[in-house]
């Protein structure tokens, strides 16, 4: 099993000794490079926010977690753009935390897939190589090392991606993973340009819906839901709101 | 509500640059177009004319003598005849080239004049023009007029008047003499009435009086009766006669009398700005932009077909709304706007789960 190549600090690997928390920095960062966790005390905030918001989206969504189930979770959206793989990563890092099991998070999304490249891993071997018994499944698993999250990206696209995503060898991966992990969350291709939405989501328990607030019209989330299986959607997750109504007259709604 | 209040505050810089610039507009534009008018008043003693003694119909009694005589400024100037009078004894005259713009210039003088009572007796009357010189002329040229046209409609009244009522005296003469030399005539026929002497005429009264001498002279009664409804007939068409030639002198000097000028009109030095006129765009465009602002909000609300809020989307979704996942990013600032770049943002996510080593305990 190979490890996140991200230093997390205090973990493992090269990693500063102690985390440097810096109120202003003189010239921010862009983006916060891996492995140097310099962070605002705003920034901090904002972790601590979505620490409270992915916990509570399990809370409600999920509430079989509780009573100590197995689950397999579908995360998907309309259309792409709307913060499916991000919501799919934010759930399986809080559920490994806070209920200490084990959380696999398995990308599908063989169009584009983004999850390996957004966090600087190899892209393959991946589910395909998997399925397609090339490699290991061992060889393929990345491991968060601090919160027992392993990732299974897309690894190389197959020519018939739908055969694959349809496939015996599929579902029967699910079922042992089922039998390996308390919780597998799949990070699923979006529900209105991959037809292989409905045999996806039918091979989970539940399927959240990510919906990107002030971007994806209502007609598309109506289109999206109706194309899920039956009874598989759980709810709608609404990701990146920002109420431009300030914060004084909003306690009047 | 809160879709109509997010939209606002969505586009709340156009909207505000919309609810700023549009007024502002409305206001340079009250300010060019603002003509420069100079306004000329001349205040006028108004009583009630002598004439109107005998042909008093034209004149309220129950109006103050300042009030009718407005009216009737007021009534003439509506006619074409009137006005162009005005305008003919002023610079604007020279407007008066074609059918349009005599007509353009009849309708501003309208539009123009103000006549207004100021106490029962008191009567100003204003005209604002581009031009000081025809503010102060027109002015005086409506009072002009007015009086000319009163003594001219008074003395004509009075002519008519006066030729009637003199045919009528002269009947009433010729039958008054006619009507005492018969009776005179009687009695020199009858000298025994009047003992022989050519003293005055019986009285109707004394023969009434004397029922007997009635009963055996009923000629004489007669004539005596004829003689006195003459000279009553005559004495009434004399009076009449008399009235109309005092009222007839007096209009030529009581019309100057009932309507004179106590303040001349003068040239004014200074213009004057209408506040009314100002604000009136302005007040248009504040509206505009209100409206403006108000369908905005209400089309870009009834456009917007995504879901914004949580509570929206639980309004507008048949299944449940979990939660709403915060966009995170920087607080805004007026020089810089800092976003979490997608790489940065599920860099933190990964790291989120070792936040309380970060941030120690008491973070």
């Amino acid at each position: 099993m190979a490890v996140l190549p991200i230093p997390f600090p205090g973990v493992s690997g090269d990693v500063p000794a102690a985390p440097a928390v810096v109120s202003k920095p003189s010239r921010p960062p862009r983006s916060v490079p891996i492995g140097t966790p310099v962070y605002t005390r705003r920034e901090l905030a904002g972790l601590r926010t979505l620490d409270t918001v992915f916990r509570e989206m399990y809370t409600i969504g999920l509430p079989e977690l509780d009573a100590g189930e197995r689950l397999v979770v579908g995360v998907t959206s309309a259309i792409r753009g709307e913060g499916r793989t991000t919501t799919g990563l934010g759930l399986a890092l809080a559920i490994a935390r806070d209920q200490d099991v084990h959380v696999l998070l398995i990308e599908l999304d063989f169009e584009r897939p983004s999850l390996a490249r957004e966090l600087n891993l190899p892209a393959s071997p991946g589910i395909a190589e998997v399925l397609a018994q090339e490699v290991e499944l061992d060889a393929a698993l990345r491991h968060i090392d601090a919160c027992a999250v392993d990732l299974l990206p897309a690894g190389k696209a197959p020519k018939a991606v739908s055969r694959l995503l349809r496939s015996a060898a599929l579902r029967d991966f699910l079922t042992a993973a089922r039998g390996s992990y308390e919780v597998v969350i799949l990070d699923l291709p979006p529900a209105l340009t991959s037809s292989d939405i409905m045999p996806l989501s039918g091979l989970t328990d539940g399927v959240l819906l990510v919906v990107r607030a002030g971007v994806t019209p209502l007609r598309l989330i109506e289109r999206a839901a109706a194309r899920l299986a039956e009874d598989k959607l759980r709810g709608v997750v609404l990701t990146g709101q920002r109420s431009k109504i300030p914060n004084w007259l909003r306690r009047l709604f | 509500m809160e879709r109509y209040v997010e939209t606002f505050f969505r586009f709340k810089w156009l909207f505000l640059f919309v609810l700023v610039v549009v007024p502002l507009l409305g206001a340079f534009y009250a300010f060019e177009s603002q003509l420069v008018l100079f306004t000329s008043t001349g205040t006028v003693w108004a009583e009630k004319p002598a004439y109107l003694t005998i042909a008093s119909t034209d004149w309220s009694q129950w109006d103050t003598p300042a009030q009718n005589q407005a009216n009737n400024v007021q009534e003439f100037l509506q006619t074409n005849s009137f006005a162009l009078d005005v305008l003919n004894q002023t610079d604007l005259r020279a407007n008066l080239t074609t059918p349009l713009a005599t007509q353009v210039t009849l309708a501003k003088l309208r539009r123009s004049v103000s006549v207004s009572p100021v106490g029962t007796h008191l009567l100003a009357i204003s005209y604002s023009d581009q031009q000081p010189r025809a503010a102060q002329q027109v002015v005086q040229a409506i009072i002009d007029t007015f009086n000319k046209e009163v003594l001219s409609s008074a003395d004509s009244q009075n002519s008519v008047a006066l030729a009637f009522y003199q045919k009528q005296l002269a009947d009433a003469t010729t039958q008054a003499n006619d009507a005492t030399a018969a009776l005179r005539s009687y009695l020199t026929a009858h000298p025994e009435l009047t003992n022989g002497s050519a003293g005055p005429p019986v009285q109707v009264s004394q023969l009434v009086a004397n029922a007997s001498f009635a009963a055996q002279n009923p000629e004489l009664v007669k004539l005596i009766q004829d003689q006195t409804a003459a000279a009553a007939e005559q004495t009434k068409f004399q009076n009449s006669v008399d009235q109309i030639e005092f009222s007839q002198s007096s209009a030529a000097v009581g019309t100057a009398q009932s309507f004179r000028i106590m303040d001349a009109p003068v040239v004014p030095k200074t213009a004057q700005t209408s506040k009314k006129k100002l604000l009136v765009p302005i007040g248009i465009s504040v509206v505009a932009a209100l409206l403006f602002v108000g369908g905005g909000v209400i089309l870009l609300t009834l456009l917007d077909s995504t879901l914004r809020t949580a509570r929206v989307a639980g309004q507008r979704l048949a299944v449940p709304v979990f939660v709403a996942v915060p966009l995170l990013k920087e607080r805004r600032s007026w020089f810089r706007r800092r976003r979490y770049s997608r790489r940065s943002v599920r860099t933190l996510l990964a790291l989120e789960a070792h936040l309380p080593e970060l941030t120690g305990p008491s973070a």
